[in-house]
Parts: C-alpha cells; sequence; structure tokens
C-alpha cells in the first residue's frame, strides 16, 4: 500500500510531466534547462501525521553564486527566493482559497470529522483526489512568475536583472529582497558579476534598509574581496 | 543483567532489558552512572485508574501507544500495558534525545464504519485536532498580512525539531493572538501582562521574526522541542540549510534571539 507522501509524489510527478522541460523531484518542480542555474517551483511540503501543507515559493539557484557563498560563508544559499504567500495578489491560476497556501489530507471527510474543523479550516483544505489540478495552477503560476521577474536570456543577464522586482500582498509584509540574508546574496552576486564596490556599499549607513544588516556575513565579504579582485584580473571570474 | 546491558545505554540489549525490567514491574534508575531496576510503586485504589494512566501513557507518546496498544493486545492486564505505556514514553524520549528522531506520529484514521469508538479514535482527533489548531492560527496570522511558514526544522547541536510556524513580518511588529488560543511560554505558564490578564499581542524580533507552536488540550512541548526552543529564544539555535522550509522562511543558518510562542487552542 503506497502512503500519502508516495502517492501526493505521484501526483506530481504527473503534473510535472505536463510542463516540457520540468521534472519532480524531491518535493519540488525543477528546470534544468539552463546549465548555470535551477529553476525551481518548490511546495515547501512538510509531511505530519498525514498530512502536509502546500507553501509554493519560487527559487533561482545559480550554481556559481552557491559555490561562491559556501566558499565565503560556509553555506550554500539559494540565489533568490520568492514566496507565493508574498506575491498571492498575483497570482492567477492558483484558486483563490488556496493562494495563501493549504493543507493537503488524505481523505477531507475522515480529517474533519476528526478535528471538528470550522469553515474557515476547512476553506484551506485540500484533499490528495482534489491535489492535481491545484498543483498543475501551482506550476502554471510559479512559470508565470519567472517569466515575468527574471531575465533568463543568458547567466549575465540573469544575475545583473537580480532581485526581482514586484510588490507585496500586504504592508505588513515587506518587500525583502534587499533585507536579511537576501540582502548578502545580491552582494555575492554582484561580487559574481565584478561589481566589488556593490558590497562596500550596502554595508554602510547609505544604505538603509528595514531590518538590521547581516553584519557578520557581509564582514567575510568584504575580507574575500582582495582575493576575488585578483582572481577576477587575472582570470575574468571570481570562481 | 541490565547495569551490564545498560553500559552502553543506546544499545539494543539495554533497550531489551529495561523492556524486561518494565514488565517485571519494576522502574529504571541510574544510580552513581549505573542502571539499576527498583521495584516500582503498587497501584492502589487511592491512585488514579490504572487504565487512565495508561491511557494518558499511550496518548502521550507514538512508541507509548503502541506497546500500551500491543500489551493489551496480547491478553495483557491494565497494569502490563501501563508498564509497557511507560517504556514506550522512555524509549520515545531516548530516542528523540540522543538521535534527534522523530517517531512518525499517528495519522487520523478512523476504525471501519460501525466499530466502537477506541484508541485509535481518540488519537486520530488529537492528531487532527493538532493541525486544525495549527491552519487556523495560520488563516489568523495571514489576515493580519504576516507571512506564514509551517514545519520549519529548526537545530541545536544535534538536536533537531520542527516547529508549527516560523512569522515574518516588519521589525518588532505587535502580533495579536488569534481569538480561540492563549499564549504559553516553553514551560506551560499563561503569559499574562501587568494586570494578570492574559496577552492579547506579542512582538516580532527585530528582524521581523518568531517560531510559534500550537498545542491543543493538554500536549507538552516534545522532548527536542524542549531543548531547542530555549535556544531559539537565547540566540544560539539555528535553521536548516538551502532547500528547506528554515530557507524559505529566512530562517537557515545561526538565528538571533527570537521569541517562541506557544498557542494553546481554548476549550
Amino acid at each position: 500500500m503506497n502512503t500519502f507522501k508516495a502517492d501526493l509524489f505521484d501526483i506530481c510527478e504527473k503534473v510535472a510531466n505536463e510542463f516540457p522541460g520540468w521534472t519532480f523531484a524531491s518535493g519540488q518542480f525543477k528546470d534544468k534547462t539552463l546549465k548555470h542555474t535551477e529553476v525551481i517551483v518548490h511546495l515547501g511540503f512538510g509531511f505530519e501525521r498525514g498530512t502536509t501543507p502546500l507553501q509554493p515559493s519560487v527559487t533561482i539557484n545559480n550554481k556559481r553564486a552557491r559555490k561562491l557563498s559556501k566558499e565565503l560563508l560556509g553555506v550554500e544559499r539559494e540565489t533568490s527566493i520568492v514566496n507565493f504567500q508574498a506575491i498571492s495578489h498575483s497570482l492567477v491560476h492558483t484558486p483563490e482559497p488556496f493562494r495563501l497556501g493549504a493543507l493537503i489530507v488524505e481523505n477531507k471527510e475522515m480529517f474533519f470529522a476528526a478535528a471538528k474543523t470550522t469553515p474557515m479550516v476547512e476553506s484551506r483544505t485540500l484533499e490528495l483526489s482534489e491535489a492535481y489540478p491545484v498543483l498543475v495552477a501551482t506550476l502554471r503560476d510559479g512559470i508565470s512568475f519567472i517569466q515575468k521577474h527574471y531575465d533568463l536570456s543568458s547567466e549575465e543577464a540573469l544575475l545583473k536583472a537580480l532581485p526581482p522586482l514586484y510588490t507585496t500582498r500586504h504592508e505588513n509584509t515587506p518587500y525583502d529582497e534587499m533585507e536579511r540574508q537576501k540582502g548578502v546574496e545580491v552582494c555575492i552576486v554582484r561580487a559574481l558579476l565584478g561589481d566589488f564596490d556593490f558590497v562596500a556599499h550596502y554595508q554602510s549607513d547609505e544604505f538603509r534598509t528595514i531590518f538590521p544588516k547581516r553584519t557578520a556575513e557581509l564582514a567575510k565579504i568584504v575580507d574575500a574581496l582582495p582575493q576575488l579582485k585578483k582572481r577576477y584580473a587575472e582570470k575574468g571570474s571570481v570562481i | 543483567m541490565l547495569a551490564k546491558a545498560c553500559q552502553d545505554p543506546s544499545s539494543s540489549s539495554c533497550l531489551s532489558q529495561k523492556f524486561l525490567a518494565y514488565i517485571a514491574g519494576n522502574n529504571i534508575q541510574t544510580v552513581a552512572g549505573t542502571t539499576i531496576a527498583v521495584e516500582g510503586p503498587q497501584l492502589g485504589s487511592g491512585q488514579p485508574s490504572v487504565g487512565a494512566i495508561t491511557l494518558d501513557n499511550m496518548l502521550g507518546s507514538p512508541l507509548a501507544g503502541i506497546m500500551g496498544g500491543a500489551a493489551y493486545l496480547l491478553g495483557g492486564g491494565d497494569r502490563n500495558a501501563l508498564y509497557a505505556s511507560q517504556f514506550g514514553s522512555s524509549l520515545d524520549a531516548l530516542l528523540g534525545s540522543v538521535a534527534g528522531f522523530k517517531l512518525p506520529e499517528s495519522p487520523y484514521l478512523s476504525p471501519p464504519n460501525g466499530a466502537t469508538r477506541g484508541l485509535a479514535d481518540i488519537l486520530a482527533e488529537n492528531s487532527a485536532g493538532g493541525k486544525a489548531a495549527e491552519v487556523q492560527a495560520t488563516v489568523a496570522f495571514d489576515a493580519q498580512g504576516l507571512a506564514v511558514r509551517g514545519q520549519v526544522s529548526l537545530v541545536n547541536g544535534s538536536v533537531r525539531c520542527i516547529a508549527d510556524c516560523a512569522l515574518n513580518g516588519m521589525p518588532n511588529a505587535v502580533v495579536r493572538i488569534p481569538t480561540g488560543f492563549v499564549a504559553e511560554d516553553l514551560n506551560g505558564n499563561l503569559l499574562v501582562d501587568a494586570t494578570g490578564r492574559p496577552i492579547t499581542s506579542f512582538n516580532l524580533n527585530a528582524q521581523g521574526q518568531a517560531v510559534v507552536e500550537v498545542k491543543t488540550g493538554n500536549a507538552a512541548l516534545t522532548a527536542n522541542q524542549s531543548v531547542v526552543y530555549p535556544a531559539v529564544q537565547n540566540g544560539t539555535a539555528s535553521g536548516t540549510g538551502s532547500g528547506t522550509n528554515a530557507a524559505k522562511a529566512g530562517m537557515s543558518g545561526n538565528l538571533p534571539p527570537t521569541p517562541v510562542i506557544v498557542l494553546r487552542k481554548k476549550g
């Protein structure tokens, strides 16, 4: 007998098969057609007691940015992440009740009976047998966002156009593409492009952010700049 | 035999010997580094029902449930089931703390139509009720414009736990506690304001983040949550890396001191 997780992953594989170039692996839809970058629609699954949340996000993983992040900070990070929840107002394919996320359960009737749920909870709950069209819509919305907000024509064009510009769904959800870890990642990308002044500019008080900057990580990048500049001058690339 | 087997406390022979000792009605203690069995308390009429204690144990831990249930299934009485469930609770906690291992929790399965409401139903209701409460809280946070990420893995040393919700909003933003919930600290104490009334809101940290754990009934933090959440509050924990829900919540790597609020569903 298949498990809930295996059944859901089977559905996801069927969904990916509808979109040329896309595959499904490890809880995410992936387009690996670009050699330099993985384009991902991550589903945010977290399996627990026969349920999982559906909380999609678009992820861009540039291979060189990840490598430089690992070298300078000791960890590989996503080059760009945008959670669907932040852009729920601009989703068009995902059914309205699920634009801020959903809970997928194996059998709604049994879940509702056991949980004594409210209509509010029930409106966010999705049965396994209903998941296919919603996941198709999720991937469609993800691809649409990627096409509108990232320049995939070349690696340089992609990196130069980061971070993506968009409005968020609510004033309490800040546009955070230059904030916290995402801000550090923009510095990494700028260093890859040979824009070595950007890190110091970002680090300075002139560059205003909503949240406190990750000063320790920024200091690591600044410390590595002489070496990165040398490599760039010699090889035309920092990595 | 127990002391010898438990020279390596994580060995399977130690676990087996502990089980046999429990079944024989003993409690397990460690004295001066040696594991010994001592006679357990005799359960009399002046104490709560043996069956009730057993049921409490079985509801509190998956292994306790399995072992207690197995003891009943094999024809054992309340006493045997109690000892088996106690051992299950201990083993659950031991596995959780030693290896950071999380046992699968009961799915919301019900017995076939017409069957008597039994332990499986109670477990199913607790499990599904907990998940529904998470969704209810999530919807309330969504309505406040916050970004909510569920099932976020947090780590302290080798101990890992999964938090129900990671919240993201503006720096130090005020978050209203959803209707139908009360806020508790990590020790299960009701959080109250200066006038002694239950708090109605809490603040995100300067990074605009907080962790929320949703509980129903008398559910307590898991063994791993009891280790990791204080570290999250102290700024000595971290979130898991690239590709995980922690990363999507902007919580991968070392975390600054971050509030952890336990929301308990009322009624």
